[in-house]
């Protein structure tokens, strides 16, 4: 035998021997695939998300609302969710939300592995026509939507004694401390304008919280909070009589607005204007209202599927959710953060997502229009 | 009271809850350690082990990882020249020079020791104040307000070493770049171009490391000689360094209060602190002649200031629910996920003790970070001694990266380059990088308050007292400075590569 010979059959087993281990691996995976078939076969079918991964997309820096709603659910959802699948955070700020929200239905795959968060701000911009959406709700399916209505309140030192005296004579001149005329602070302003407020917008704060001390300091005397802050820390005064509730934001549901649930106590808009003005609330004007409470209030934090995402994804989800909202221990950790509102399902989830993605024309002119008037909106034409 | 603090010191000495600490003691180290990962990033990684904790262990995981990251980010700012984290611009100005002149050592135990102090500072600040802060907090109105980023900018004058004019154009630019995006008090973009990347801003993160880390790595390149002109004893002076800072207790004091007070005030900005208390420290100094060449207190003062910060921007983060940074937004979303609301109620009886084992927290935190980086400081040090052509592509990656993982955009990379050119541009030709940092920084809070108060008092807020006492403060630090004889600028090496 010569050498080279030699090195050939050496080179021919080593090639057998890595045949034969790939031959053992493939009949090991073969054997592993045959017990799944059997145990398919018994549970009639493994569920959809078993051994999957679900990116849960937050189109927001960590660390905002979006962000901490999301990191309560993930881990309840991973519990609850048929399969247990492992669900991972992904931040990815920017744009004010309308980026992430963009890669998601543009990049992530559309299986039902990765979800979206969104939340009152991304409603918003979309509502609002931002030229960088280039998302569109209706191409996406709703999980499960959070609804958190919010006060307005005056100090007491403006002489409004009742809710109705805001649309009169006040003692000092009313002023709102807002973040920008656009997301959160346009629904508040577009109320106050609606029942025929006087008041200084003045803009420039960084947030709720700035915003809150703006109003402490007496640089602003109407100010609004979700209701959970609300309840706890204006509430004392105003049974000192130090603080005038106004109003609620009102939720709207089946397309009307209705009363916050855990503020029973206070009127919507529409009922106040009904008391002021004794004419009904109604109209584009109104319309319009209802428009940004619906995509702000009522849909204050939303979860997404992509809208052609498999219907195993969608029914498995939809068992999570209601696992995660019947469940004793999950409930308890969800009402902590929910503030005694109840998430929207289904229906309602469905007619929130109506009233935002599907305003009558008129509404959605008129809200151009007074944008345009009263804040300098432009609209590329 | 007393006993309360006793007893929540006590509780942070269980197994479990110092695990965590020191858990986020080092993740903190880590990423304060790596140029342009931040606390945020680190915070996020840990955040979503948070959910389920006791309550006490969350807040040790996280002001472990708060603490430390300001003590580590001081490495690469002493031995690169690079800002580990935006917070640590300003030791960049004298403690390169010094790592340069081969006294490396000396300037990081200096650092860790006053890092370490001014920690404390904090951490006892806050446990004072926090009662008696509401009427601090509503005292500061939006002029007050807008007049203290006044101050921020009459530093300025200093940072430019000479320079004047040429700062104020360098600060005005930089105020021009932080205008990018969406206006804070109209529906508005500005300089956007349509671009959905440019709406939210320019990151201060990217941009603080293509002005200072990038001009850097480029002449590293071209020279490609290790950093320290010295090699014999780089990682001698240790206890010189720590020597020089209790030498200074005067100056700790005063930059840690004005970090910890600066950190409290909402508004004003993590990363514009360092800035500021650095300017005052150059400005109020009576021979300031070899600031920006290698002083040790220029790295004293940021670094005292920078670590009482935390415990500063702790208070309006726990009362109000008001993130004064990044961090203390992650902070507060980890608050949540455990249960607890921020509120006035925070400092109520039931909520004590968890607001005291942060206060422990963050005073073990501040001296396990520094025993840390105290023993790893001979070792890391050496880096000094690394040829450039070796040590850049390493670090050039690692700034990549991080600038990148914020929004996972190439156009962070892009920005990160072109504006990378234009700080070695400004480097080589004398324009101060310092001023046009301060600029960026303390732009949109300048912007933002100016608007309030005309919109609010029209200018009737020129007249009040704290404005009027803030602006006799400002007058105070100019003159001060022009006071004195001023050295016409020295153009060496050195000063050069500070700027």
């Amino acid at each position: 035998m010569t050498r080279t010979d030699h090195h050939r059959q050496r080179l021919t087993t080593i090639r057998l021997g890595a045949a034969a281990v790939a031959c053992a691996l493939l009949a090991a995976c073969g054997g592993t695939a045959a017990t799944d078939g059997a145990q398919q076969g018994a549970e009639q079918q493994a569920p959809y998300y078993e051994g999957k991964k679900i990116k849960l997309l937050v189109p927001f820096a960590p660390g905002g609302g979006a962000d901490t709603t999301a990191r309560l659910l993930a881990p309840l959802l991973q519990k609850a969710i048929p399969g247990n699948p492992s669900i991972f955070i992904e931040n990815r700020g920017g744009g004010g939300s309308i980026t992430g929200t963009n890669h998601f239905m543009e990049r992530e795959p559309h299986d039902g592995t990765t979800i979206l968060v969104s939340s009152g701000s991304t409603h918003s911009a979309y509502v609002l026509q931002d030229p960088n959406v280039k998302f569109d709700f209706v191409d996406m399916k709703p999980i499960v939507g959070f609804p958190f209505g919010g006060a307005l309140y005056v100090w007491a030192s403006t002489g409004i004694k009742k809710p109705e005296d805001i649309a009169g004579k006040t003692a000092e001149p009313l002023r709102f401390a807002g973040e920008n005329p656009s997301g959160g602070d346009l629904r508040r302003l577009l109320a106050l304008d609606l029942l025929g407020v006087k008041y200084q917008a003045i803009f420039g704060y960084e947030g709720a919280g700035d915003s809150r001390i703006a109003f402490e300091r007496g640089e602003s005397n109407i100010s609004t909070d979700s209701a959970l802050p609300y309840l706890r820390e204006i509430k004392p005064k105003v049974d000192s009589g130090e603080i005038v509730p106004i109003m609620s934001t009102g939720l709207v549901v089946n397309g009307k607005l209705e009363r916050v649930p855990s503020l029973p106590d206070l009127m919507t808009p529409a009922e106040l204007y009904e008391k002021i003005t004794g004419k009904p609330a109604a109209g584009p004007e109104w319309e319009a209202n209802n428009l940004l409470v619906a995509s702000g209030d009522s849909l204050s934090k939303a979860l997404w599927l992509h809208g052609d995402a498999p219907a195993a994804a969608v029914d498995a989800f939809n068992q999570g959710i209601e696992k995660m909202l019947t469940d004793p221990a999950m409930r308890k950790t969800l009402d902590e953060e929910l503030q005694g509102n109840e998430p929207l399902r289904g229906a309602a989830l469905q007619s929130a997502i109506d009233a935002m993605v599907k305003p009558s024309p008129e509404a959605r002119k008129w809200l151009q229009d007074y944008l345009t008037r009263r804040w300098d909106y432009k609209f590329p034409s | 009271m007393l006993d309360i603090a006793l007893e929540a010191l006590a509780g942070l000495f269980t197994p479990e809850r110092l695990g965590w600490l020191l858990l986020g003691v080092l993740v903190g180290l880590v990423v304060g350690l790596i140029p342009g990962l931040g606390g945020v990033a680190g915070m996020s990684l840990l955040l979503p082990f948070v959910y389920g904790m006791d309550p006490h262990s969350a807040m040790a995981l996280m002001i472990g990882i708060m603490a430390a990251n300001h003590t580590s980010d001081t490495f690469p700012a002493v031995l690169v020249g690079v800002p580990g984290s935006a917070g640590a611009g300003a030791t960049v100005m004298d403690g390169y020079p010094l790592a340069k002149q081969g006294q490396a050592g000396r300037a990081l135990g200096a650092s860790f020791t006053a890092s370490m102090l001014g920690g404390i500072f904090g951490a006892a600040v806050l446990f004072a104040v926090l009662p008696l802060f509401r009427p601090l907090i509503l005292a500061f109105g939006s002029p007050e307000l807008f007049m203290l980023t006044m101050l921020g900018i009459s530093t300025v004058a200093i940072l430019a070493r000479g320079a004047v004019a040429k700062g104020l154009l360098a600060a005005l630019f930089g105020m021009l770049l932080s205008t990018v995006g969406s206006a804070p008090a109209s529906p508005d973009y500005r300089y956007t171009f349509g671009s959905p990347y440019l709406t939210d801003g320019l990151p201060i993160a990217m941009v603080a490391m293509a002005i200072f880390a990038i001009p850097e790595f480029v002449d590293l390149l071209r020279r490609n000689k290790p950093i320290s002109d010295v090699t014999a004893r780089i990682t001698a002076g240790r206890l010189e360094g720590a020597r020089d800072t209790l030498r200074h207790p005067g100056l700790v004091l005063r930059s840690s209060g004005l970090g910890a007070l600066l950190g409290a005030i909402p508004g004003v900005g993590g990363s514009a602190i360092n800035w500021i208390v650095y300017g005052l420290t150059a400005r109020l100094s009576k021979d300031r002649s070899r600031f920006g060449k290698g002083d040790i207190r220029g790295v004293i003062a940021p670094e005292a200031a920078n670590n009482s910060m935390e415990g500063g921007q702790l208070i309006p983060a726990l009362m109000f629910g008001i993130p004064g940074s990044g961090v203390t937004a992650v902070l507060l979303g980890g608050l949540i996920l455990v249960g607890i609301q921020p509120g006035p109620e925070l400092v109520s009886d039931a909520n004590l003790p968890v607001v005291l084992t942060i206060v422990w927290s963050l005073v073990v935190a501040n001296i396990l970070a520094t025993a840390i980086c105290f023993s790893l400081r001979n070792f890391v040090a050496k880096l000094c001694l690394i040829p450039g052509r070796r040590l850049v592509p390493f670090l050039f990656v690692a700034v990549a990266l991080a600038v990148y993982q914020t929004t996972q955009t190439w156009a962070d990379i892009a920005m990160l380059l072109i504006l990378g050119l234009f700080g070695w541009f400004a480097v080589h030709s004398g324009w101060s990088r310092a001023a046009f940092v301060v600029g960026f920084v303390l732009g949109p809070p300048a912007e933002r308050y100016l608007w309030i108060s005309m919109a609010r008092y029209d200018l009737s807020w020129l007249v009040r007292p704290g404005v009027i006492l803030i602006a006799v403060a400002i007058l105070g630090v100019l003159l001060a400075g022009s006071l004195r004889k001023e050295r016409p600028p020295v153009r060496d090496e050195v000063l050069v590569s500070a700027r």
